[in-house]
């Protein structure tokens, strides 16, 4: 990001020119800056604070004021711990999504006809809506009818297994439907990638030898990591969030509630057990390892992102 | 990758290989969107059909009626209008905001422009899961929650990602442009509507039509906020359809419901899927 | 092109929306109960003006201000809109009637809660009455009610809303009911006839054996494709544990609702084992799979299932017979060691608020809304063949109500006095509150459901493996539940 262009030139007293053009630029970014402090900040610090009440939102909140105790009972909570370390599971789907989008969009580079026609069908189950798609699949997923068994019991001839019934299978299940929805966007980011690679660079491995997985190894896989950086961050804050097909796919978090994830473990505090002061205190907990790996990405992104010069 | 540099000699041979790359291709592309297909070819068929147990695509006999059924539906309908209710000054006003504010950002000289910028920039980062209590309980006390003001009124403020986009497509534009309207004595504000919002069109345009299916697929924040039925987006309507047709096991009729709520966006997307495609491309090579 | 596009879009939106048209009416949203989740697909009912016209209050309220907030659905609210404007007629008041669905009762009451803004007369349920008064938002409502009226409620009504601060059942009374319901079981008496098997007697329901043996003739492959078809019964195991557990004398929790006491429990945990066996060792219902493919009420009104349940609140849609073309009639559930058949009650009743600015008025509405005879009627089904609910005035219930079933005025299934039985309570049949309804929330019921209990349905776990598995979640709930009541109690 240029962001770096231009740094202050206003360095000691200004013009009542530039005073003038610095009042009208802060209107011209008034709106956004207010919503971020209405509706960011302040909810930042509401979440913080109230973590620290027992409040069910009757009566006054700072009544009941209980210290970190909410903390402490998460520390223990087998449930909390059970649905973190789903959400983590879930995150297996990134490196198998990624894998896929880079020799998929290899695949798209060559300059076939109608490969922009694939393209788009690769595409278009990530502009689905994700309830219409979340139904889609729990009843493809269906034990008796679905469409996955059906197609399992034509070609074996045997009954296929229960996708949402078994605590193993239901995960996998959810990181096929994840890996499937987000396919096409990590495709066509890989794409914008390569095409940015400058052929001289491969004219120039040809000249030494290079044979094509040492090209692979060597140009490709090293000019992409701009891409695999921004497709990492963006899908661990998603992946951290995922609620909407916990939601529509399972019954009460499926068997044991075994494919909750921490955000729809912390809904349900809210807004069904109206437990608001807990369920802050694992908002904060989120909100925390969110900041986390964003910064040990970002401090870890010099050791192995390349960029072009 | 071979093929670029492997001309002459070796094109039959990479022709084939072309070929087959296509195939599998193909065939990806197929499996990706046949559940799609699947979800069409359900709404079609007889209930005794979908719940027959064997593996049948066509419906037989084809049943028509399921779409007008759900188009019947008073929920259903009232659904698509608030969604419409939500779009239209989201789109107007925060898209006026948004782009307001990418012109400063890009065009105009204040201090710590770049600080706030990357502020703003930031909350990208923030989980909307760490804020939603906060914010219903904020909602809740202006009593906003039988509206659709919650939906409505923080995203007129602007979107940070359309700031963001705006504010790189600006940054081609010339500064020279600029500069010749203050000699002009042109007011900032004349000068980004009459300049610099025209130029601006075809990307503003880009991030509308994202931000309007962003809005149509929304989900958690409706459900949340929205408490009265009357007031349900789209989006939750469907998913009332899916537990309470399911009773009925009227799975038919769901599936033609998911299948009218994602025509819209799917409709949107072919027809700019140029474009579209362009900027969430741009998006990972910065 | 990009014009064409839009064009285009901005064409199928019209016809979209000429299509609909102004039918744009909000449908019927038929909702869930409370007490169950059972969706209740119900025939349209309508409430014409006679059968509200002689409906009885006294009174001047002119200039009074009331906001009434409950949940219904839309004959349901039919009934209690027509009820209002009658009131604000004869009494002058003016009221505003603020309806939302079951769903969504909970979270719009706190709304209110949250900013301060309480209506005038809102919904309580028995679990929640404890908890509201501790934090202070009803009206004792003793001075403004008779005795009289109240004497002629069901006993159990009065148990479930009275509160002295400590214990549930003594003090004064909170709520005046909406309704009182009652989870009953019923058969299919088309699949009794094919099997050419005897109706269950109601006079003496079936032993645990008994009730096994039929199960297992009801079991059967009826399209001869090799596969069963047709179940005893279904297990769905949210609503129907209990109706086993309380039956052999077993429970959750201890007296005084602080400890689970299930782990080691003989009696809970046969119980337990037996529903489960049902399942995994006799095969009388579906499978855990096959469930998850299609729930078990699905399969019941489809006519796959001998035995379900059957709440008062299911009874007009089962008449329906767009939603369930089989004749059928009311039984007892089987009965366990304790010799009585058992099932959970359920009621909601109307509270008033204690920061009411208009209490006499407010309770007068309240005991029109719960006991008017008119209405009533209607409610029942009397006037509209559809009934949703028993009749809240004993007087009535056992007297012109009865005699509406048996002439079929009122569309019934057979046996209406089971449902009779279980609120009353006999030497056979006892209906109870289930342990849920003293606390201060259901957490520690969420972690019995959620702690892989299909497990033991499919015999991979036994029931006594589970309850040990399962305690110490539950207790560190419960827990919880009783820190949140004591902090609420003490501010």
């Amino acid at each position: 990001m240029n962001l770096n262009n231009k740094a202050k030139k206003t360095k000691y007293k200004m013009s009542p020119i530039a005073k003038k053009e610095e009042r009208i630029a802060w209107l011209f970014i008034a709106a956004p800056i207010i919503g971020f402090l209405l509706f960011m900040a302040y909810p930042i610090v509401y979440a913080f604070i109230a973590s620290l009440t027992k409040w069910t939102g009757t009566r006054s909140m700072l009544d009941t004021f209980c210290g970190f105790d909410n903390y402490v009972r998460l520390f223990s909570d087998a449930k909390f711990w059970k649905t973190l370390r789903t959400t983590t599971i879930y995150l297996i789907g990134i490196p198998i999504g990624m894998i896929l989008g880079i020799v998929l969009a290899m695949g798209m580079n060559r300059k076939i006809p109608g490969v922009r026609v694939l393209r788009t069908m690769y595409y278009v189950p990530v502009i689905s809506s994700l309830v219409a798609v979340s139904i889609l699949w729990a009843w493809v997923y269906n034990y008796d009818y679905g469409l996955l068994n059906m197609i399992i019991k034509f070609l074996t001839g045997k009954h296929g297994p229960n996708w949402l019934g078994d605590e193993t299978l239901i995960k996998v299940s959810m990181i096929i439907f994840m890996v499937w929805r987000g396919l096409g966007n990590s495709i066509i980011l890989y794409l914008a990638g390569l095409q940015n690679i400058p052929r001289s660079y491969y004219e120039a491995a040809l000249v030494d030898g290079a044979n094509g997985w040492q090209k692979f190894r060597n140009i490709t896989l090293p000019l992409l990591s701009p891409v695999t950086f921004y497709i990492l961050i963006t899908s661990l804050i998603g992946g951290f969030q995922v609620f909407v097909e916990v939601q529509v796919m399972t019954l009460n978090g499926g068997i044991g509630y075994s494919a909750a994830t921490i955000v729809y473990y912390m809904y349900q505090k809210a807004f069904e057990g109206f437990q608001l002061g807990y369920a802050s205190s694992i908002a904060v907990i989120l909100a925390i390892i969110i900041f986390i790996i964003t910064i040990v990405n970002f401090t870890f992104q010099d050791k192995w992102v390349k960029t072009m010069d | 990758m071979a093929k670029d540099s492997s001309k002459g000699v070796s094109s039959r041979k990479s022709r084939f290989i072309d070929r087959i790359v296509f195939v599998l291709l193909a065939l990806g592309a197929i499996i990706m969107i046949f559940p799609l297909i699947y979800m069409v070819m359900t709404s079609f068929m007889t209930k005794n059909q979908i719940l027959s147990g064997k593996l049948n695509i066509i419906p037989n006999p084809w049943v028509l009626g399921k779409y007008s059924e759900v188009m019947q539906k008073g929920s259903f309908v009232s659904g698509i209008i608030n969604t419409l209710k939500v779009e239209v000054p989201v789109l107007l006003i925060g898209g006026f905001t948004s782009s307001l504010a990418a012109f400063a950002f890009a065009k105009m000289k204040f201090r710590a422009r770049n600080g706030i910028f990357l502020v703003l920039l930031a909350t990208i980062m923030i989980p909307f899961a760490v804020i939603m209590i906060p914010q219903y309980v904020l909602f809740t006390k202006l009593r906003w929650t039988d509206t659709l003001l919650p939906l409505i009124v923080p995203a007129c403020f602007g979107n940070v990602s359309m700031i963001f986009f705006l504010r790189q497509n600006l940054t081609s534009i010339p500064n020279d442009l600029m500069d010749a309207a203050k000699m002009d004595g042109c007011g900032f504000f004349r000068t980004f509507i009459q300049i610099f919002l025209p130029l601006m069109k075809g990307a503003i345009g880009t991030q509308l039509t994202l931000w309007f299916m962003a809005i149509w697929n929304d989900y958690l924040a409706p459900t949340i906020f929205l408490r009265s039925e009357s007031n349900w987006t789209l989006q939750v309507v469907i998913r009332s359809f899916n537990t309470y047709y399911a009773i009925q096991s009227d799975y038919a009729l769901i599936m033609a419901a998911s299948a009218i709520a994602m025509l819209p966006t799917l409709i949107i997307f072919f027809a700019f899927q140029r474009v579209i495609i362009e900027s969430i491309a741009i998006s990972g090579i910065k | 092109m990009k014009k064409r596009v839009t064009g285009i879009l901005l064409s199928i939106m019209l016809v979209m929306a000429i299509l609909v048209g102004c039918s744009a009416k909000p449908e019927t949203s038929t909702d869930t109960d409370a007490t169950t989740g059972n969706e209740t697909i119900g025939a349209d009912i309508e409430v014409s003006k006679e059968s509200t016209e002689n409906i009885q209050v006294e009174g001047d309220y002119s200039g009074t201000d009331i906001t009434v907030f409950i949940f219904a659905q839309e004959h349901e609210k039919a009934v209690y809109q027509s009820l209002i404007n009658e009131f604000m007629e004869k009494t002058g008041a003016k009221v505003t009637l603020e309806v939302t669905t079951a769903d969504e009762y909970g979270a719009k009451l706190l709304a209110y809660k949250t900013a301060n803004d309480m209506p005038d007369i809102f919904y309580v349920g028995p679990e929640a009455v404890a908890s509201n008064v501790n934090d202070g938002y009803l009206l004792p409502l003793d001075d403004y009610i008779s005795e009289k009226a109240i004497n002629d409620f069901w006993p159990a009504i009065s148990t479930a809303y009275r509160y002295d601060g400590k214990t549930i059942g003594e003090g004064p009374i909170y709520c005046l009911p909406k309704d009182l319901s009652t989870f009953a079981f019923a058969y299919n008496k088309d699949i009794f006839d094919a099997a050419g098997l005897e109706y269950p007697d109601p006079a003496n329901p079936y032993t645990w054996e008994e009730f096994l043996e039929v199960c297992k003739e009801l079991t059967k492959d009826t399209d001869g494709d090799g596969e069963i078809d047709q179940w005893g019964t279904a297990n769905a195991l949210q609503w129907s544990l209990d109706a086993f557990i309380y039956t052999n004398g077993g429970h959750f929790l201890n007296e005084d609702y602080t400890k689970v006491v299930i782990d080691g429990q003989k009696e809970f945990v046969d119980a337990f084992q037996y529903f489960a066996d049902l399942t995994c060792k006799y095969g009388v219902t579906p499978s855990v799979e096959q469930d998850t493919a299609l729930g078990g009420y699905q399969r019941w009104l489809d006519g796959q299932i001998g035995f379900f349940a059957c709440g008062t609140w299911d009874v007009g849609a089962f008449m329906d017979d767009n939603t369930f073309p089989y004749e059928w009639g009311l039984c007892g559930w089987p009965v366990g060691s304790t010799g009585v058949s058992m099932t959970r009650n359920g009621s909601v009743g109307f509270a008033v608020s204690a920061d009411t600015k208009n209490p006499d008025a407010s309770t007068a509405l309240v005991a029109l809304l719960s006991t008017d005879l008119e209405g009533q009627r209607v409610l029942s089904g009397e006037t509209t063949g559809a009934s949703l609910q028993i009749p809240n005035i004993m007087s009535y219930a056992k007297g012109d109500f009865v005699d509406r079933i048996e002439d079929g005025t009122i569309p019934y299934g057979d046996n209406v006095e089971v449902i009779f039985n279980y609120i009353e309570g006999t030497d056979k049949y006892q209906g109870i509150f289930v342990e849920t309804t003293y606390t201060y929330n259901a957490d520690w019921w969420t972690e019995f459901l959620s702690g892989g209990y299909e497990y033991v349905l499919t015999g991979e776990m036994t029931a006594a493996d589970y309850c040990a598995q399962v305690q110490p979640a539950m207790q560190d709930a419960l827990d919880n539940a009783n820190e949140l009541k004591a902090a609420a109690a003490s501010e």
